[in-house]
């Protein structure tokens, strides 16, 4: 039952024992000297500005959250035009149900703008 | 009109009557609640609007149940047995009690947020497909709709920081245990081709492969986790503690009756055949539930945190009350089920009532003398407890009764043992509690003036009590009922194979 597995073993075997090759290959033939610019942190060859860790408004969170919500939701209709056309039988159904689908979205839409979730200030 | 056949369009819509409805109705609250969301008016307006949203789900599911509505032929997706109508009126009437229970909390406490009682609707949506679920993918999104909605919930009291910690414990371990219920699903899915109750039942009488074990195996830990059965317990008293009171009897209600209604019916129409394989498992985790459960009840000086634990313990109960797999045990899983619920949440409304505004710990200690200012709300607590600890004449009682009696009939002894060991050590809790309102001397003149109970909370805990004691000397026709609901979960005879 498993054999058809065994490729597949086979290649995370390899893969893990690669990684640790080159790993330890690296670290055996290489010579280190450290100097501090050589420690600096790499940013395309300027000189590193600031801290990385800045806080960000809160707003940016809710916008891309509320994005990624609808993107997924728009993303939901391609499985579902692929189904409408293979289920030649069941079209109306089909099509009364991604009106639902939709009619639920707008509600959430509305709501989200009502409730202001939508203002930048 | 009674036989609905799940695979055409119209018998599964009829078959999601009582589940469309309340989402057809929860999107209206949430437009209503886009418009008017200021102040306490229009969030005792949302609740009342949301009440009724649930009745009228409730009529559906009654009337689905009268009416005896059932399945043609094996039941693609949804159930349509006494089962699943007897768990769903459960489900609603706690959300319709808790919605009531929580119109003046949230004014108390200044939690003016009306999409309160969406996401409670929301909530139920998720524990009704729970319930009537026969699909392993049905049961799953589920219980994701119930789980989102109530993690939201327990960290609706946002600015206090224990709510806020609730809320981000229940979430991060709430995911953890739904990967773990998502494999076991991909594992028996992998063993047998089907997601489908009755069909793995099918698949798997002659025995389980090795890998749909494994699944059963990682179902039974996902489960664990919705149920707060020891070992994975860990979240619950700090999400309960953490929630607001009436969030926090919802949750120790609503999500674990969904929970156990669904664990139930997969233990017992999927997977019956292999009972000898998860009956240990479930033996185990009862026992380790009841005695842990129990015993850290004891250290507690919290009265929410008590009752927090007294809750993991009584998943213990009802575990116990799972592994038989009969109709019997089904049934007494069903009937203690509702004595619990029913208890608890009254637990948590009179709690809720007996809160300050803003320090929210009720000390066990700071119940001393509540009898004598408060004497229906003291005693009604004080027959709540009772119930819980399983005293004669109550109906924790009677629920107990029953589930050591169909454990007895399989044969087994160490169980029964357990439940009796477990509510022995629950006096040591329970009546301190009860000895402190009845027997002590309130501390200060102005003690217990903050507590203060709504027009609808003394109703529901009225009702509660009411109920409390008549099933307790009048248990026949509620465990008839009972038994006859689980003796529908039995595995449907596949006639046809289905592509």
């Amino acid at each position: 039952m498993l054999q058809p597995y065994v490729p597949i073993l086979l290649l995370i075997v390899f893969v893990v024992a690669n990684a640790a090759m080159f790993i330890a290959l690296s670290h055996l033939l290489s010579s280190t000297r450290r100097t501090a610019v050589k420690i600096a942190p790499y940013e395309s060859g300027m000189p590193v500005l600031g801290d990385a860790r800045e806080r960000v408004s809160l707003k940016f969170y809710l916008v891309a959250m509320l994005f990624i919500i609808f993107d997924i939701e728009v993303v939901f209709m391609v499985p579902w035009a692929v189904a409408f056309q293979q289920l030649a039988g069941l079209r109306g159904l089909l099509l009364i149900e991604m009106f639902v689908f939709i009619l639920i979205l707008a509600v959430g839409y509305v709501y989200v703008w009502k409730r202001g979730a939508l203002e930048w200030d | 009109m009674n036989a609905l056949d799940t695979t055409t369009p119209i018998g599964a819509t009829l078959a999601l009557l009582p589940e469309l409805l309340l989402t057809g109705w929860s999107l209206v609250v949430l437009l209503v609640v886009a418009w008017r969301h200021e102040g306490e008016r229009d969030s005792r307006f949302a609740g009342w609007l949301s009440f009724a949203g649930i009745l009228l789900s409730l009529a559906a599911v009654l009337g689905m149940w009268h009416g005896d509505w059932h399945s043609e032929g094996i039941a693609h997706m949804v159930a349509l047995d006494s089962f699943r109508y007897a768990s769903a009126t459960l489900i609603l009437l706690l959300a319709g009690a808790s919605t009531l229970l929580s119109l003046r909390y949230l004014g108390r406490q200044r939690l003016l947020a009306p999409e309160y009682y969406p996401l409670i609707l929301f909530a139920t949506i998720g524990m009704l497909v729970m319930a009537a679920a026969t699909d392993l993918i049905l049961i799953f999104l589920g219980l994701e709709v119930m789980s989102v909605a109530v993690y939201v919930l327990s960290g609706f009291d946002r600015y206090r920081r224990s709510s806020a910690e609730a809320a981000l414990k229940y979430f991060l371990i709430g995911a953890f245990a739904s990967s773990f219920l998502l494999y076991g699903i991909a594992l028996i899915w992998g063993a047998t081709g089907q997601t489908n109750l009755s069909l793995i039942a099918a698949q798997l009488a002659g025995g389980a492969p090795t890998m749909a074990s494994l699944g059963l195996g990682l179902l039974l830990i996902g489960f664990g986790f919705k149920v707060s059965a020891v070992p994975f317990h860990m979240w619950a008293p700090d999400v309960y503690d953490g929630a607001p009171t009436p969030v926090t009897g919802f949750m120790a209600t609503g999500v674990k009756a969904a929970a156990f209604v669904a664990l139930v019916r997969v233990l017992d129409q999927g997977f019956i055949a292999q009972a000898h394989q998860w009956q240990p498992v479930i033996g185990v985790l009862a026992v380790a539930t009841i005695l842990v459960g129990n015993i850290t009840a004891l250290a507690q000086e919290s009265l929410k945190r008590m009752l927090a634990y007294s809750s993991v313990a009584h998943a213990g109960y009802l575990l116990v009350a799972a592994w038989p797999g009969t109709a019997f045990g089904s049934g007494a899983v069903l009937f203690y089920l509702a004595a619990y619920c029913v208890t608890t949440l009254a637990s948590f409304g009179i709690l809720a009532a007996i809160e300050h505004v803003g320090s929210r710990t009720v000390l066990i200690d700071d119940l001393e003398g509540l009898f004598s200012k408060r004497p229906w709300g003291a005693t009604s607590l004080a027959v709540c407890l009772l119930s819980l600890l399983g005293f004669p004449g109550t109906f924790g009682f009677v629920g107990k009764w029953y589930i050591i009696s169909s454990v007895l009939r399989e044969g087994s002894w160490i169980l029964p043992v357990a439940v009796a060991v477990g509510s022995l050590i629950s006096i040591g809790y329970y009546l301190p509690v009860i000895t402190a309102m009845t027997f002590k001397p309130e501390r200060t003149i102005d003690a217990h003036r903050q507590v203060a109970f709504s027009r609808a909370g003394k109703a529901i805990v009225a009702m509660a009590v009411l109920l409390i004691l008549l099933f307790g000397v009048w248990p026949t026709a509620l465990l008839n009922s009972a038994v006859r609901s689980a003796r529908t979960l039995a595995p449907q005879a596949v006639v046809t194979e289905v592509p």
